[in-house]
């Protein structure tokens, strides 16, 4: 005789405990957090090194930066200073788990900190499952790619606050439309802020910077779900 | 490309709830997929047919329930329901697009053999 057993629960639930576990810590301890997102070589450790540079001293931002092989970008990263920077080697996995995280923070001290950055392994499709318990979670997409991405790949571009344009010093160089990535990234997800940049000249740099400094220096966050995690 | 570690993760969640509950046997996980969840149902598939071999779950079919994106026209209201993205409006053509739902990928039920 068969039997229906109800479950309705995600299928990555186990994720996403995790991840509400890092979560409430990181609002315990007032860090803001992100989840930096992209295809491979749309420059998300060198717009990281720029800003680590930028801000030096001025704000401490902890760094955990993925990859599937070599600690290149930790290095990289380490050597543009001010940061406290932690690698996490996939050994093949083509995402960053709350697992993963998890274990990295344990062991790192993150008293001073004003900003938490993950930069996630390369890719636009697996991270968008895996929740890290960021607070927001930043796509970027180079002038160099198609600008028909957000429509390819929508789960990111709609699960991202902010989306980064970078290379903008290549626009007219490719057929990269960007009023055209703006509107199919605002198609699949409305909310979405969008900044155009490039880390090689400069331009846009400072609004990037302006946002990073706006969620540093904002006053403690009431969120209502973690704080009934942390009563748990 | 992920879908292996799903997979897994799917084993665990079912194999957990197989012993909880005392279950002898399940034969099939059904699953709520949306196109907007980022996982696609072949590559699932596939995925948990390597890993199943061998364990509990050997026997145990994979379904999918597949939902659809609704979107919506910000120009005429027109709501629509598609599995695929649309760049224009069917209706007016407009490219002022919202899409709404599709993310869901959960697991909807078990079913369970008693004897």
């Amino acid at each position: 005789m068969s039997e229906i057993i109800p479950i309705g629960e995600k299928v990555l639930s186990e994720n996403d405990r995790l991840a509400a576990e890092i979560r409430a810590r990181l609002v315990q301890l007032n860090l803001p957090s992100l989840n930096l997102v992209s295809s491979p070589g749309s420059g998300k450790t060198t717009l990281l090194e720029k800003t680590l540079a930028h801000f030096g001293g001025r704000l401490r931002i902890a760094l955990i930066a993925g990859d599937v092989q070599t600690e290149n970008d930790a290095r990289r990263l380490e050597a543009a200073g001010g940061a406290l920077v932690r690698p996490i080697i996939t050994g093949g996995s083509c995402h960053l788990d709350a697992r993963m995280v998890s274990r990295v923070l344990t062991g790192m001290d993150l008293t001073g900190c004003g900003l938490l950055i993950i930069e996630n392994v390369g890719n636009l499709v697996c991270p968008s499952s895996y929740d890290l318990g960021e607070e927001k979670k930043v796509v970027l997409l180079s002038t160099a790619e198609g600008d028909d991405k957000p429509l390819k790949y929508p789960a990111i571009f709609r699960r991202a606050a902010l989306l980064v344009i970078t290379k903008s010093d290549l626009l007219g160089l490719s057929d990269f439309d960007v009023e055209r990535a703006e509107r199919h990234a605002r198609m699949v997800n409305p909310e979405i802020e969008i900044l155009r940049l490039s880390s090689r000249s400069g331009e846009g740099m400072a609004g990037w910077y302006a946002w990073l400094e706006r969620l540093a220096t904002r006053p403690p966050a009431a969120d209502p779900n973690a704080k009934g995690i942390m009563r748990d | 490309m992920h879908e292996i570690s799903v997979a897994a993760a799917l084993m665990r969640r079912v194999l957990a709830e197989k012993e909880a509950r005392k279950i002898v046997r399940v034969s099939r996980i059904v699953l709520q997929i949306g196109p907007m969840s980022g996982i696609m149902p072949e590559a699932l598939q596939f995925a948990y047919d390597s890993l199943r071999q061998g364990t509990l779950l050997e026997e145990t079919e994979l379904v999918f329930n597949s939902t659809e994106l609704t979107t919506c026209c910000c120009r005429c209201m027109h709501r629509f329901d598609t599995r695929l993205m649309h760049t224009h409006c069917p209706r007016c053509g407009s490219d002022k697009l919202e899409i709404m739902g599709g993310d869901d990928f959960f697991i909807q039920y078990l079913v369970t053999e008693k004897e």
